[in-house]
């Protein structure tokens, strides 16, 4: 009798250990995820791709003038990630990112108006990839846009999405118009993604 | 005794001072927003919509701008609604210091009663509204008569050889000729009513969209054929793509009569040898081939489309549609169209003087512009960092380059 009575003891005294090994284990590996993606440490923005449109490019950080003019860089092989707006993989504000469209071709972003809905675009960051899901595209006259400019670029809403801007509409001498594109974040995608 | 006074005028001086300073910060904030625009256009990515009503309030008094009673020609250089009726209305209010906002937009057909916002919605059906997706070229469809041979077996051409000089020219004029008299198909929306609506208030916001008796079709030669019909209340986001397939039928019935009198001309006595059946099927089934761009998802809808942008702002655009690139093969204008799109939100709290809340750090202001085009790349743009640093280093190695011929020729 106190021989079996040592042995459940035993017994249990080892299922607690393990229980509590099993627990300690859950608190130090990171979770899995059902969906193939997790969540991204904020980071600055390093290179931007839309595989649909076979768009890839190196990502430099902008300002905003006094002017309140949002330039994207020089380079129109470049894309600019405004350097007030919310870092990929942020749960809050928006993520701007503008890039060229050249009339006679060779833009990061000419193709920028032909995506469709629900294609991916990927950020890279220093943290990983933070990818994204296009939901809608607008196209907005200068004026159209300064008047939607809170709503299109403001950072006081929303929720982490991703807002890539162009130019469309070439009047012969110039763009008259602007295409912007909002994404909604997916996350960062696993390896099983 | 005389300080007292003194000290009681300096007292109301200063009260009355931090009063008017606080006053244009407390008055200047508005506390409830919204605003309604009836339709977006943008053909060929340019844009034109029917302007915008805004409705703000500060806490006193609402004030509004724009028009509510937009005329459709507003929406100019479109063919995409040529009658019907606009409506975008919004409106704000404070109720017990707490800010409220309230927009609705639409479109319907001649006959239809504008209500304010409020009222559940802008519009009350009239007559059906009529709207004009694309218009589909088909007269670029052709033979290709190298296709058409190695379509068709080696008895069969060996059989059409004698003929073949006629019969690929009068089956392109056949086709040409049964595309003429079909003319273009035209993709069409019809609806009693399609309209958004919206509410804000603290921390809250809802929205929903009212789409009536509204279908997608297309006209091939004055017949309608039904592509899809949009539900009554769509669920937020609701996706509807639609290709246009089933006319593909309706062209080719419309060619056959036409290619069989080609085949039949050009047969002629060899009508008895060759079987002319067989010849008119490979005929449809090369117009077949060139139709299947149009079996690719042509027209994009989205109903009832909602963005919450925070709990208490909401923007909804009751139906928007895309023409999507795989119709660009039949020179169709790329086209989007946003119908009712209303916008409520964000709402606020009536400042109260006696306890001002905390000024926060301002915001950093958002850029109006975003000069994002240039003609060429050499006018603007470079060669990037690599290019830059690429003919730097050649540069420098045709000055070392240079440097040493200068030395070897002073040893010479």
């Amino acid at each position: 009798m106190e021989v079996l009575e040592a042995r459940l003891r035993a017994l249990t005294s080892a299922l607690g250990v393990l229980a509590l090994g099993m627990v300690l284990l859950g608190v130090v590996l990171p979770s899995g995820d059902d969906d193939g993606y997790t969540s991204l440490d904020p980071a600055a923005p390093v290179r931007l791709s839309v595989p649909s449109l076979d768009i890839r490019a190196p990502v430099n950080a902008i300002e905003v003038g006094d002017d309140r003019v949002l330039d994207p860089p020089a380079d129109v092989l470049d894309v600019g990630w405004w350097d007030a707006s919310a870092l990929p993989g942020q749960a809050t504000g928006s993520t701007v990112i503008a890039g060229h469209t050249v009339n006679t071709g060779g833009g990061s972003l000419d193709r920028l108006a032909d995506v469709r809905r629900g294609a991916v675009v990927d950020v890279l960051t220093r943290n990983g990839v933070m990818r994204y899901e296009v939901r809608r595209t607008k196209v907005y006259d200068k004026e159209q846009l300064a008047r939607n400019a809170v709503r299109v670029f403001g950072q006081d809403a929303g929720d982490g999405r991703l807002v890539l801007v162009s130019c469309a509409d070439w009047d012969g001498t110039a763009y008259d118009s602007n295409v912007v594109v909002f994404a909604d974040p997916v996350g960062s995608p696993t390896q099983d993604a | 005794m005389t300080r007292k006074p003194a000290r009681g005028l300096a007292l109301l001086a200063t009260g009355a001072l931090v009063a008017l300073s606080a006053a244009p910060a407390t008055a200047a904030a508005p506390v409830a927003q919204a605003d309604a625009t009836a339709l977006t256009l943008t053909v060929a990515s340019t844009p034109s919509d029917s302007g915008s009503f805004s409705s703000t309030h500060d806490g006193d008094k609402e004030s509004t701008s724009g028009s509510n009673a937009p005329a459709l020609s507003a929406a100019t250089g479109q063919s995409f609604a040529q009658a019907g009726t606009l409506a975008q209305d919004a409106r704000t209010r404070v109720e017990q210091r707490l800010g409220y906002a309230e927009a609705c937009a639409g479109l319907a057909g001649d006959g239809a009663t504008v209500v304010g916002v409020g009222e559940g919605g802008c519009l009350t059906p009239g007559q059906n509204v009529r709207l004009n997706a694309a218009t589909v070229d088909l007269s670029g469809l052709r033979f290709v008569e190298a296709e058409f041979l190695a379509g068709l077996d080696q008895q069969l051409q060996d059989g059409l050889a004698p003929v073949l000089d006629e019969l690929l020219p009068a089956l392109s004029d056949g086709l040409e000729q049964a595309l003429t008299g079909l003319g273009d198909l035209g993709v069409f929306l019809d609806a009693g009513v399609i309209q958004s609506q919206c509410t804000a208030g603290p921390g809250t916001s809802a929205g929903s969209a009212q789409i009536v008796d509204a279908a997608a079709y297309v006209e091939v030669d004055g017949t309608r054929v039904d592509l899809v019909a949009l539900p009554v209340n769509p669920a937020p986001n609701t996706h509807v793509v639609t290709d246009l397939g089933a006319v593909t039928q309706e062209v080719l019935d419309a060619v056959r009569t036409q290619l069989e009198t080609a085949i039949d001309g050009a047969l002629g006595p060899l009508t008895g040898v060759v079987d002319g059946a067989e010849v008119l099927a490979e005929a449809l089934g090369q117009v077949g081939e060139g139709l299947a761009p149009l079996e690719d998802n042509v027209i994009d809808i989205l109903l009832n489309e909602q963005v919450q942008v925070a709990d208490d702002e909401i923007e909804v655009t009751a139906l928007n549609l895309s023409v999507l690139p795989a119709a660009q093969e039949f020179d169709v204008d790329l086209l989007r169209a946003e119908i009712g799109q209303s916008h409520c939100g964000p709402t606020g709290r009536v400042g109260d003087p006696a306890e001002p809340e905390a000024t926060p750090d301002p915001p950093a202001p958002v850029p109006t512009s975003v000069p994002a085009g240039v003609e060429t790349a050499a006018a603007d743009g470079g060669m990037g960092a690599a290019g830059n640093l690429s003919l730097a280093a050649l540069l420098a190695l045709a000055g070392a380059a240079g440097v040493a011929s200068w030395r070897r020729s002073l040893r010479g």
